[in-house]
């Protein structure tokens, strides 16, 4: 599906950083539009400031005061002459003020515009427009539950156990509870209030069933200003770990045409009914009965939209470019989804040691390449992995035909990656590609806290290994050729050419 | 050419394996944790060497912090210890002046007060998100000038927690 028009913009800044920024800016150089990069002070080396044309220095280390700071970046987007800001995910893709302030610097902003933004802000107005458009949505009351425990304990009456508490102004599991008993509901409503109160300044909550064994599966689509939405295709992430995707694929398995067809009609709906613009993912829980609940709406690019473009052959960054530039969709035909793609994503964490965020220096890099392997990645060797920022290091995608050939491609190209220096979670991935329920498609997003120990493991070390660590301390460094008896040795390209010698004579 | 040897204990999770080795050109033969072993092995580039053993041939990233050797070989990292007997690998050290929260969760317990002198590997907070806790060491010798947040108190993942005074 390629481009019709021109793209109106010249220059558009990226207000992120890591392996999202880069993914943006190689879309931006494809299309021969400038980038501009923003880095906070720790991040002045990395590498999405290193392949930008411009970079621009908008603060401290810490988020708040940087990548999160809405007067920062469009202060930057403006003494750049930017004609548009790429958000990225996380930080403030979906920050409604941003959106708005960027407007009214006459900046486009690659998303949603800020008035569908302030519109889908509140999670439960989300869920009853979307209830109201005929789209099932996970149970639980449609109101806010009142600040009084007579209401609380009715509510969740209502909704039955387990439940999650939720805020409506949340995000990020930020006001999130999950309540096993009525024993434990009030005092999970209450720290609930207090944590979105603190985080997001609005204290609303509401009551939601927490569905067991479900799975996660979520429709992409495509919307532009013209009121035209297009699907393309769903995604399952079921594998996660405390709400974090940790591997994510396309086509979801073990759907049936039927139950995929209403499925992408339910996105397609959901879409429509919040008047959305700009790429989005409509998310569902995929009861382990059959039957799918709308959960909320990722006003977005997902980090797993790679395997979407996978399947389709598409750039959805550039068609969030085209769509923020008014550029009508093609019919839905123009799209179709072809073999199948899985991602596993590297993070800088120590699975073995209960998950917990890793930093330091990356000493060495190896990144895998072969057939239908793709890799979206911010890793540079000698690199800093700073314990400020979200710990994803890099995503790892393959396609194949079939899901089989998918798994064996992202397996073959995970044994090839290595990151040197800094923990990572590489060895779960490939224990979870192996394991049986994985395999066969029946796992629920409980897999990882059912079996993520056995799962990291960690077997004996090889000898092999012990005989690389010993060769490589015993072997000459490379770049230096042993120049016997003769003066010492010199780094330099021409003895690396066996034989080859200028004046030196021959011993 | 003549030979180099190596006698080691490296050390490889909470296990001690003795190496003793000796490379002769391409060769390299001994024992490892008693056991003859050969192979051949050679330097593709910088950061990488290839074993060749028992006809398999495998290509291992290796890379040394200290007295850490780090090596990757067919998807799976090691770290092992390749001090001599007798040395530690010193604790990871970091130049910034400050300790961050490495998790968004609520600090459970701060176990440091401005002014205090604190040791390289000293607890400073406790961090709890998910069940999980999370004990924040000092990086280095330093004097706390800052404890910015409080036990019970939230926090973002990155955000300073405890700030250093300046110089060592």
């Amino acid at each position: 599906v390629g481009a019709v028009t021109t793209l109106p913009f010249r220059k558009v800044l990226v207000a992120n950083r890591g392996e999202i920024a880069l993914r943006v800016l190689r879309t931006l150089r494809a299309l021969g539009v400038r980038s501009v990069a923003v880095h906070s002070e720790v991040d002045g080396a990395q590498r999405h400031v290193l392949e930008a044309d411009e970079a621009v220095a908008i603060g401290p280390a810490e988020p708040r005061l940087s990548y999160l700071s809405v007067e920062a970046i469009v202060k930057a987007a403006k003494a750049t002459g930017a004609d548009a800001v790429h958000p990225g995910y996380g930080f403030l893709s979906e920050d409604a003020a941003f959106a708005r302030a960027l407007e009214s610097a006459r900046v486009v902003f690659v998303g949603p515009p800020a008035a569908v933004l302030e519109a889908s802000a509140d999670k439960l107005v989300v869920k009853r427009r979307v209830a109201q458009a005929g789209v099932p949505v996970v149970p639980g009351p449609l109101a806010p539950v009142a600040d009084d425990r007579k209401a609380l304990a009715q509510a969740a009456k209502e909704t039955g156990y387990p439940l999650l508490v939720k805020a409506a102004g949340g995000g990020g599991g930020k006001g999130m509870r999950v309540v096993q008993r009525s024993s434990d509901l009030a005092g999970a409503a209450e720290a609930a209030r207090r944590e979105a109160g603190g985080a997001f300044g609005k204290t609303d909550l509401y009551l939601e069933r927490l569905v067991k064994g479900a799975r996660h599966v979520e429709v992409q689509v495509l919307a532009d200003a013209q009121g035209h939405v297009v699907v393309l295709g769903e995604r399952d992430c079921s594998v996660q770990r405390r709400h974090q995707k940790v591997i994510e694929e396309s086509p979801a398995p073990t759907l049936s045409d039927y139950e995929r067809g209403a499925l992408h009609e339910a996105g397609a709906k959901a879409a429509a009914a919040l008047g959305y613009q700009n790429a989005g993912t409509a998310e569902f829980l995929l009861a382990p009965g059959g039957g799918f609940w709308f959960l909320e709406m990722n006003r977005r690019l997902q980090v797993e939209h790679p395997v979407t473009e996978a399947c389709f052959g598409v750039d959805l960054v550039a068609w969030q470019l085209r769509i923020a530039a008014g550029e009508p969709l093609p019919p839905a035909s123009a799209f179709r989804s072809r073999g199948h793609a899985v991602e596993a994503r590297l993070y800088a964490e120590d699975p073995e040691n209960g998950y917990v965020p890793s930093s330091g220096t990356v000493l060495a890099l190896r990144e895998p390449e072969g057939p239908g392997i793709r890799v979206d990645s911010a890793l540079l060797a000698g690199m800093e992995v700073s314990p400020h920022y979200d710990p994803l290091l890099a995503k790892v995608i393959a396609h194949g035909e079939t899901r089989e050939e998918a798994i064996r491609r992202l397996d073959l190209a995970l044994r090839e990656t290595a990151v040197l220096g800094v923990r990572t979670n590489a060895a779960l991935l490939r224990a979870v590609l192996a394991d049986a329920d994985f395999r066969a498609g029946r796992h629920a997003t409980d897999l990882l806290d059912r079996r993520g120990d056995a799962l990291v493991a960690p077997g004996p070390a090889g000898v092999e290994a012990l005989l690389a660590v010993a060769a490589d301390e015993l072997l000459p460094a490379a770049g230096r050729v042993p120049t016997p008896g003769r003066g010492p040795a010199v780094e330099g390209p021409w003895l690396r050419l066996p034989g080859f010698r200028l004046s030196e004579r021959t011993p | 050419v003549s030979g180099r040897t190596l006698r080691r204990a490296y050390r490889v999770g909470g296990d001690t394996v003795e190496v003793d080795l000796r490379l002769e050109g391409d060769r390299l033969a001994g024992t490892v944790r008693g056991e003859a072993v050969e192979a051949r092995v050679a330097r593709v580039n910088a950061d990488t060497v290839s074993v060749r053993m028992g006809g398999r041939v495998l290509r291992a990233l290796v890379a040394r912090r200290g007295d850490v050797a780090w090596v990757a070989v067919e998807g799976r990292v090691l770290e092992v210890g390749v001090a001599a007997a007798g040395r530690e690998a010193p604790a990871r050290e970091s130049a910034e002046p400050y300790a961050v929260s490495p998790m968004t969760g609520v600090v459970a317990t701060v176990a440091v007060r401005p002014g205090a002198e604190v040791g390289a590997g000293d607890p400073l907070f406790v961090v709890e998100a998910m069940k999980m806790e999370y004990v924040v060491k000092a990086p280095r010798e330093a004097v706390v000038k800052e404890v910015r947040r409080r036990a019970g108190e939230r926090v973002t993942l990155g955000e300073v927690v405890v700030t250093f005074a300046e110089g060592p």
